[in-house]
């Protein structure tokens, strides 16, 4: 009977027959039939699975902490995090003091390479490079996570209420979904570093200019994925459903479509972080970032080692390579969790 | 039926998928049967019953790891006999298509969607039967006049996707019959289609059966389907075969209690309306190992101890039986005669005279009784 | 008395081209005029292939497509004609039940929180007005709980249990997908409920069960139903009405037994005959009527009766340029509630005009 309150997702052994044939009263058939239904409880025990229902995100984590690709990727990233966030307490020096300046002639090519006391030796102008690596992942991950969130956040703007209106809206709905992509579509005809160098052009250099043309050249890619993530949720039969509930448009968007949406785009905010780090460097070495000596950056870092790659080379390949490992890490961490996220990829 | 050794037989298949740090998966559990030429044979059962892994083995296109395929499935060529399970991949390529063919149930997604529908066709003309040129053009529209595509010319130049879901699946089905195979096998190749559709489908694949004499395994979930084109049947749940028969008697006197249920919880065209239906309990979701007991036994009305206490065996309807190692009935008649005789994997069959009153006093829960009761 | 009455109801959808401007080239003529009529505690089921039209007639109905043209009286309020709102709160009397169970379940939603949703949307729920506290924390924690009881009532009306209220949809078999799937739709007790292909997703063992359940649900409640389905048994099982469309418009309407036992349109006499039944004998002596070629264009319809493209039974000039309407016949019973769309419909039942060979294979699977 449909009305019998029962358990559920195979948690637990039959027990209907009980009351089936204490009516019927027969005594050996009914201790017969315990021992079977005793025995076929015992098969099937065994396979009890967790109390609690776990959601989408639970089980993206379990999954994730199985892949060798999403921990090295964590491993990267909480690195760098914990060097940029305790950047002053981790640097030996200071990394604007030119300690050893008497110690390195450029000129005559005679640079001091890692020691003792300078672990990755010193700089053309006798600077701790240590120092200034660990104190230029600050910046870098300022610029990275700075310009992620603009993106993220007026991309997300944009991309959200053009798919929102062009799933729920009708009519004008689509009309403003329209202007809106139309707008992004514009945007994404320029090169991210065309936009970028125009944007440093108008305010000047300095690491707000990187920041924001960074960011802003990110929008109209977060804009569509999220439009494109809403506009197929908003094909699925549970929007279908809510709305034949009675739900408020508003609420359906909000409650049913966007957290459905989102998981494509935060995946992408963490590829962004890697390009935004990669770009800011970009942006940095072409002239275009802080002009100001007293914040190391990475891309700066790079951009000065140039004069002297025949005969420091080590100058370019520290921040070439933390900017390479950084990158990496937020792609792999991105491409674990969209893995996890994604049910068509599951292997 | 010939007295000499089947064109395709098919012992003791299984398939384990590794599991991926959890348990492996037996998909196929020990599946025999025999394909003879102009004959139909049929799997049948739900999803997870192993019925579509079968006939992936059986073409050789499973994955090459994470999969141990075991048995055998010797087929008769005409110089010599091979086993498809052991066959190097490059005769297993050249004997896919001349040999053997296969029609999917998905049309759109089987059909290249860049090349056109002739140029797909030819190309395995080419490939299997040297055609070139204007002879393989000719044969291409022959071919797909012979499975009844009107105005086949102008259809080879058209893309899949210019083609409805009933032309499409034509289309697969004259690729599949281009090199007349001996073999055919045919995975749920109606589901994705409409009833008229499926009709004309249907009657296209007993034509190929019966005019060129090709053995057609034939994979579904459909009972009815199963009745009017396969003639013996192999109902499988959970990877392994339960009932085995020829249709009339699979159909008039079904005696496993998966097979009976079955057919008592689908509506019928032909009954009388108002007629109850009496569903099966629980899901497929809902079994034990093979190794421990009938898989089926959570779900069943007829459940005895005995089914508890280990593998059923296969035997003859009629014969005692009893579990492995249990000591009684006859071990092989699934293995060598599966084409002509009627054999379950049951303990307990239904017994007709009985069908009426037994699951009333048997039964665990009452015959509506729904999914959640088996699991708890 | 009748609790659904559509009157030449019409859903065109628009096909757009354009780059900038959305020109209007043509239209999609999902359904194009169907007239019919749900009684109180009845199920009326709704049968034809993909293309005809039958899902867009039910989601026209809960006005999850515009509707282009015609009425939809619901207890005698034009649906058609509701505003926004309006038929938003209308929607707690007429509840849908899909066909895809995982699809229609929210992911991140866990199933308390799917069925309390409906409760909370249209306020039910709590003790009635001018009883109890009427505001505050105190109303609130009465209201919660008593949708709390409504929400355990509904599971376990379908057959699951409290614990289910915890978990996530990806958690559940097919079958007791379906079972929330229509909890959902019980919990806001509506008078009508709509199952577009209740059964179709399910496997075989399944489909008996959510069959059985919809069924003693609508012993207990006294609920109607339009169940909207391609499998001809299925919709015979449960219905007392069934009507047929093909293209976009009923061709034939008739109480079940009656429109199974003698099927007047030549499209259902066709689409029966292609029904596959699980038994060999009766498979082997049937009569058997393939229809040559595929569904025409719903875009470009063809003039005159829409079947006449594939019609066995076509007859020169009428059948290809008037176009037959809905028309009670006399069935077996007498009672004029057989309506079938063929002007030659006595014609083909007595035999006077024989179906043409080369538009129809005729089949009989004789013993060889």
């Amino acid at each position: 009977m449909p009305t019998t309150p029962s358990s559920q997702n195979r948690s637990e052994p039959p027990k209907a027959p009980e009351t089936a044939d204490t009516a019927d009263g027969r005594a050996p058939l009914l201790g017969r039939k315990a021992a079977r239904v005793d025995r076929l409880a015992e098969l099937m025990g065994g396979r009890e699975e967790g109390g609690h229902g776990a959601g989408v995100w639970r089980t993206a984590l379990d999954r994730m902490r199985r892949s060798p690709m999403a921990i090295t990727g964590a491993v990267i990233v909480a690195v760098f995090i914990v060097v940029a966030l305790f950047a002053p307490l981790i640097a030996p020096y200071d990394p604007v003091a030119q300690t050893w300046g008497a110690e390195v002639f450029p000129n005559r090519s005679v640079f001091v390479g890692p020691r003792a006391e300078n672990w990755l030796g010193l700089d053309n102008l006798g600077r701790d490079q240590f120092s200034r690596m660990v104190i230029g992942a600050r910046q870098t991950l300022l610029v990275g996570v700075v310009a992620t969130l603009v993106g993220f956040g007026v991309g997300a703007l944009l991309g959200g209420a053009a798919g929102a209106s062009a799933v729920l809206g009708g009519r004008w709905g689509l009309r403003v979904d329209n202007a809106v992509m139309r707008v992004i579509d514009m945007m994404l005809a320029l090169p991210t570093l065309l936009l970028a160098v125009t944007v440093a052009a108008l305010v000047g250099p300095s690491l707000t200019t990187v920041m924001i043309a960074v960011g802003v050249a990110q929008v109209p890619i977060f804009a569509r994925l999220l439009r494109g993530a809403m506009l197929s949720q908003g094909s699925r039969d549970y929007v279908l459903a809510a709305r034949a509930l009675g739900v408020r448009k508003r609420k359906i968007a909000l409650v049913h479509i966007l957290p459905n949406s989102l998981g494509p785009v935060i995946v992408q905010s963490t590829l962004t972080l890697a390009t935004a780090i990669i770009d800011a460097a970009a942006l940095s070495y072409l002239g275009l970032g802080n002009p100001d000596p007293a914040f190391p950056e990475w891309g700066t870092m790079l951009a000065d080692a140039q004069r002297f790659l025949s005969s420091a080379p080590q100058f370019a390949v520290y921040p070439a390579l933390a900017i390479i490992v950084t990158a990496l890490g937020f792609t792999l961490l991105g491409e674990a969790m969209r893995e996890a996220l994604d049910p068509k990829l599951r292997k | 039926m010939s007295s000499s050794t089947p064109l395709l037989a098919v012992d003791e298949l299984s398939v384990v998928f590794d599991g991926h740090g959890s348990d492996e998966v037996r998909a196929v559990d020990g599946v025999s049967f025999t394909l003879e030429e102009g004959r139909v044979t049929g799997l049948v059962g739900e999803s997870g019953c192993g019925k579509s892994v079968t006939s992936l083995a059986l073409m050789g296109l499973l994955p090459d790891r994470g999969v141990r395929v075991g048995g055998s499935a010797v087929m008769r060529l005409p110089e010599d006999r091979v086993d498809l399970l052991t066959l190097p991949q490059r005769r297993m390529r050249d004997l896919r298509g001349s040999q053997l063919a296969m029609i999917f149930q998905d049309p759109l997604s089987s059909l290249n969607p860049v090349v056109p529908i002739g140029r797909q066709v030819t190309e395995i003309l080419r490939r299997h039967r040297g055609l070139r040129g204007s002879v393989a053009d000719r044969e291409a529209a022959d071919l797909l006049d012979r499975v009844g595509i009107p105005d086949p010319k102008r259809r080879l130049r058209e893309y899949p996707h210019q083609l409805s879901g009933g032309m499409r699946q034509r289309a697969l089905i004259a690729m599949a019959v281009a090199c007349r195979p001996r073999v055919m096998i045919a995975d749920e190749p109606t589901t994705a289609l409409d009833v008229t559709i499926q009709a004309q489908i249907l009657e296209l694949l007993r034509d190929l059966v019966t005019e060129e004499g090709t053995a057609l395994l034939m994979i579904t979930h459909d009972l009815g389907v199963v009745a009017g084109l396969c003639d013996d049947i192999n109902v499988l749940y959970a990877g392994r075969a339960v009932e085995t028969a020829p249709r009339t008697p699979l159909f008039s006197d079904p005696t496993h209690p998966y097979t009976v249920g079955l057919l008592s919880s689908i509506p019928r065209l032909d009954a009388p309306r108002g007629e109850p239906l009496t569903p099966i309990r629980g899901s497929v979701n809902d079994n034990i190992a093979w190794s421990q007991g009938c898989a089926f036994a959570p779900r069943c009305d007829h459940y005895t101890m005995e089914c508890l206490q280990g593998p059923p065996e296969l035997v003859a309807v009629g014969t005692a039986a009893g579990v492995e190692g249990g000591g009684s009935g006859g071990a092989s008649a699934g293995a060598s005669g599966a084409g002509a005789e009627h054999v379950h994997r049951c303990v307990n069959p239904v017994r007709h005279a009985d069908v009426a009153d037994q699951p009333v006093t048997e039964s665990p829960a009452v015959a509506g009784g729904d999914e959640e009761e088996a699991q708890g | 008395m009748s609790l659904l009455r559509i009157n030449d109801l019409k859903v065109h959808f628009p096909i757009r081209r354009g780059v900038l401007f959305d020109r209007t080239v043509g239209h999609v003529r999902a359904v194009d005029g169907v007239s019919l009529e749900i009684r109180q505690g009845q199920t009326y089921g709704l049968v034809g292939e993909s293309g005809c039209g039958k899902t867009t007639l039910g989601r026209a109905i809960l006005r999850l497509v515009d509707v282009t043209e015609g009425e939809v009286l619901f207890d005698d309020r034009n649906l058609a004609g509701l505003d926004g709102e309006s038929m938003r709160r209308e929607r707690r009397n007429l509840q849908m039940v899909f066909q895809d169970p995982l699809g229609s379940l929210n992911p991140r939603q866990n199933i308390g929180s799917i069925l309390m949703e409906g409760l909370q949307t249209h306020g039910i729920g709590g003790p009635a007005k001018g009883e109890g506290p009427t505001e505050g924390k105190e109303r609130r924690a009465l209201v919660l709980e008593d949708q709390r009881r409504r929400v355990v009532d509904a599971l376990e009306r379908v057959g699951l249990s409290a614990k289910a209220l915890t978990r996530y949809p990806h958690e559940f078999s097919g079958g007791q997908r379906q079972r929330i799937g229509i909890a959902r739709a019980l919990v806001l007790e509506p008078d009508l409920i709509i199952c577009d292909e209740p059964v179709s997703a399910l496997d075989v063992s399944i489909q008996a069960q959510v069959l059985n359940l919809l069924e003693s649900l609508q012993q207990e409640l006294g609920l109607t139903y339009l169940v909207i389905a391609h499998d001809l048994a299925v919709v015979r099982h449960v219905s007392d009405v069934v009507g047929v469309m093909y293209l976009g418009a009923l061709v034939e309407e008739a109480p079940s037994d009656d429109l199974y036992g003698t099927p007047m349109h030549p499209y259902t006499r066709s689409l029966m005959s292609a029904v596959p039944v699980p038994d060999p004998q009766v498979e082997d002596e049937r009569e058997r009527i393939l229809l040559a070629g595929d569904l025409p264009s719903p875009a470009n319809p063809p003039k005159g009766c829409r079947f006449h493209t594939r019609c066995p039974w076509r007859q020169e000039e009428r059948c290809d340029t008037e176009r037959p309407e809905m028309r009670p016949v006399r069935g077996a019973d007498g009672s004029g509630t057989h309506r079938v769309a063929c002007h030659y419909a006595e014609q083909i039942l007595s035999g006077e005009i024989h179906p043409r060979e080369e538009m129809a294979e005729r089949i009989v699977h004789g013993a060889g």
